[in-house]
């Protein structure tokens, strides 16, 4: 006997959608074991709320949806600080290197976590490539002037921490240990 | 195109995102191919993103990660099932009360069934099921005043709920069984109540969403069994030699 379709439809889901959303989910905290915590309760959601998605095409958007929104409410509840102040994100203005460095794994997600959220989920949707700005718009209801802003100084902030030369400094200079929220 | 809204559609055309129109992402190209600056920061621009986006990716995914989220949403999925089963109970009772109306029992033949499913709900009966053997359940039914015969072709592994029930103001007793996602309802009908022998004569037959059949008691004549039921056949809830039989 097959699945009932709406639980066929899940799994279709898990299969096809899975690894995407934990690499999503472990970017977004730096923990494997939060990744793992977040991708479930995404996914119960998804399942709790099946009905809403109409648009079987919209699935990757709607679940990335759904996992953003789950880790929000766990950033609230948790009242994580981050390092790096709105103000010393700069564009991008220094063209990279050439050849690139390799990009130590450890030092990007750190990077990441200093990321104010605001600036953290867009850069990580745009990365991950199949998000245009378009979706990253939607994904986070904001203006595409703005996310094409937030882009650029997160996108800038990346490259100066990852692939400038060691003790390079960012454009506008100093880090501090303020909450950037 | 000039090199400042070239240099501002560049993020619009990335290779897996083109959001540009085609007449945009061609005037695009072209400049780029005639621009040297605009070229190489072209160039470079794709470079480090690419290389930042595979950084980005690799991110490995734990073992058994797959099988652990099926799991959880498995659980998840049970309890609401299972309380959406019980919601289908009142659904199959005023299924039962108008098989039985229909059949005209004794008393009650050329006159339709009156379907009270709040009483059935409120006199429904649901003890644990402590002893689910056959003669369990009989001796449980003879504490109560009710002598009957439990039928002993189904799986009582699957049996969840036993009690008395009103059906057309008797006290009958009822089964119930749960496979999966479907479930038997076993009514055990006594001549002195209802009109058998109509009963038998619509051994098995199919309503909205259930199935039925009458099957009459092979230790007392007297009895008769009305099994209402979900899914295709009553196979899945046989004991073990009559569910190869009903093969």
């Amino acid at each position: 006997m097959g699945l009932p379709s709406s639980q066929g439809m899940v799994q279709r889901l898990v299969d096809e959608h899975y690894a995407a959303l934990y690499r999503y989910a472990f970017r977004l905290t730096g923990s494997a074991s939060d990744a793992e915590d977040l991708t479930q309760d995404a996914f119960c959601t998804a399942q709790l709320k099946l009905e809403q998605l109409r648009d079987p095409a919209r699935a990757k958007a709607w679940l990335y949806s759904i996992m953003r929104n789950a880790y929000l409410h766990r950033l609230r509840a948790e009242k994580r600080q981050h390092v790096v102040s709105l103000e010393v994100l700069a564009d991008v203005s220094e063209p990279p290197p050439d050849p690139l460095p390799p990009v130590d794994a450890e030092q990007l997600q750190a990077a990441l976590n200093e990321l104010p959220e605001v600036f953290r989920t867009p850069v990580i949707l745009y990365y991950f490539e199949e998000f245009s700005y378009r979706d990253i718009a939607e994904q986070m209801d904001l203006p595409l002037g703005t996310v094409m802003s937030r882009l650029a100084r997160a996108k800038g902030y990346l490259r100066g921490r990852l692939l400038q030369p060691a003790g390079a400094v960012l454009a506008h200079g100093q880090r501090g240990a303020r909450d950037g929220l | 195109m000039d090199c400042r809204t070239a240099r501002f559609l560049l993020d619009f055309s990335r290779p897996l995102t083109k959001e540009l129109e085609e007449t945009e992402a061609e005037a695009l190209q072209d400049h780029l191919a005639d621009c040297s600056e605009c070229g190489a920061l072209a160039q470079a621009e794709r470079t480090a993103d690419h290389h930042l986006g595979q950084a980005m990716r690799g991110v490995p995914v734990p073992e058994g990660l797959h099988e652990r989220l099926l799991q959880r949403l498995d659980a998840e999925r049970r309890p609401r099932d299972r309380r959406r089963w019980l919601r289908r109970l009142a659904g199959l009772a005023a299924a039962a009360c108008l098989v039985l109306g229909v059949w005209g029992l004794v008393g009650w033949r050329n006159r339709p069934a009156r379907v009270d499913i709040d009483e059935l709900a409120s006199t429904m009966i649901v003890p644990g099921v402590s002893n689910p053997l056959p003669d369990g359940v009989e001796r449980f039914f003879q504490s109560r005043g009710v002598y009957t015969v439990a039928p002993t072709d189904l799986n009582y592994a699957q049996l969840r709920y036993y009690g008395l029930v009103q059906v057309q103001g008797k006290r009958v007793p009822l089964l119930l069984f749960m496979h999966e996602q479907d479930q038997a309802r076993v009514y055990i009908l006594s001549d002195k109540q209802f009109n058998l022998a109509d009963a038998l004569s619509k051994k098995q037959n199919a309503g909205s969403g259930y199935r039925y059949e009458v099957r009459p008691s092979p230790k007392d004549d007297h009895l008769a069994y009305l099994i209402i039921y979900t899914g295709d056949s009553l196979a899945p809830f046989l004991s073990g030699g009559e569910a190869r039989a009903a093969r």
